[in-house]
């Protein structure tokens, strides 16, 4: 579905037509919840927090400046909101093989990821992003998925624009090393 | 830039393979019932920005103290004696010594008075541009 661009929604919104906020609902709700699914691990807390995040964000659309778009500031309330919730309970992940990283050839991977069927993609990429922590899961999505640049996604970690750039190129080389490893252990291609 | 230096076209089309968690069915619907309980946000009908008006209050601040300072060359001779046996004289006499010396001092040390006066009003600018940013980013975040 072709949605209007967000701005003229809010405008819409905010001269009266409530109504109108069920488009912006639908258009950012998918990754909005995996966001939150993410973070809190539960499907039915991940819920809640998205609904919470697009209320609030409804309360407060009148403060909406437009300074950023209104993704990453929704995208920063839902974050905010579901890490204060788990704040008092981190979760505990199995951590990639940092050793891995650099060793791989980036080509010979690429190319033996072209070879995969959809199915594999699917698979492996599900699988590989399970294993992140939920910061690096939100700045790969947010940057390679939805096209933020790295200053909304500064806005919604609160990372330095540095580190942000770091960790980019350090979740970058960390998925395509974790395909590698699935390649070599599993025979995928 | 950046999009350049990460540019990836492989790792976005991989992240699209992933299996995006979704919401159940009346996730939206339960949102808009909650809403019709909820005050409407409305737009504003007149649209000014009070730090607008704050940063004008503080020019216009600047301006006169730096008129008072510099272009009034003979400050001293001004006749405050109109004023005198009201409460006026005591506040006259303070500003007109005040600003005497911080005119004195300024000669004495050779800077141009000009040049430290817009350094300040801008240092003061800049802080209070930095408080009123800072709590505009919280107020719209809403870092919780």
């Amino acid at each position: 579905m072709n949605y209007p661009g967000d701005e003229h929604i809010i405008n819409q919104v905010l001269s009266g037509q409530t109504q109108a906020y069920a488009l912006l609902i639908n258009k950012h709700k998918n990754l909005a919840f995996s966001i939150a699914l993410k973070v809190v691990h539960n499907s039915e807390d991940a819920e809640e927090i998205t609904q919470d995040a697009f209320l609030k964000a409804y309360k407060n659309l009148i403060n909406f400046k437009g300074t950023s778009t209104f993704k990453t500031w929704l995208y920063r309330i839902v974050y905010n909101t579901a890490i204060s919730k788990t704040r008092k309970k981190r979760q505990e992940y199995t951590a990639l093989d940092d050793h891995l990283i650099d060793n791989y050839s980036e080509d010979e991977i690429i190319e033996n990821i072209n070879e995969f069927s959809s199915d594999d993609k699917k698979y492996l990429i599900t699988k590989i992003l399970k294993q992140l922590p939920e910061q690096e899961y939100v700045i790969i999505n947010l940057f390679y998925l939805e096209g933020l640049p790295i200053e909304d996604i500064v806005e919604v970690t609160g990372l330095s624009k540095s580190n942000v750039k770091v960790k980019l190129h350090r979740i970058r080389k960390k998925i395509y090393a974790e395909f590698n490893k699935e390649t070599i252990l599993n025979g995928y291609a | 830039m950046e999009k350049k230096i990460y540019n990836d076209p492989m790792l976005a089309d991989l992240l699209k393979h992933q299996e995006i968690s979704k919401p159940s069915d009346d996730f939206t619907a339960s949102i808009m019932l909650q809403l019709d309980t909820e005050t409407r946000p409305i737009q504003k009908l007149v649209s000014y920005d009070l730090n607008e008006l704050l940063y004008i209050l503080l020019a216009l601040a600047v301006t006169i103290v730096s008129v008072l300072i510099f272009m009034i060359p003979k400050f001293q001779i001004i006749d405050f004696s109109r004023f005198e046996g009201t409460r006026w004289i005591i506040v006259a006499q303070f500003f007109q010594t005040a600003l005497s010396i911080t005119r004195q001092f300024f000669e004495n040390i050779h800077i141009s008075p000009l040049v430290i006066a817009i350094l300040m009003a801008t240092v003061t600018i800049f802080i209070i541009d930095r408080i009123i940013r800072r709590k505009e980013i919280s107020k719209s975040f809403m870092i919780i």
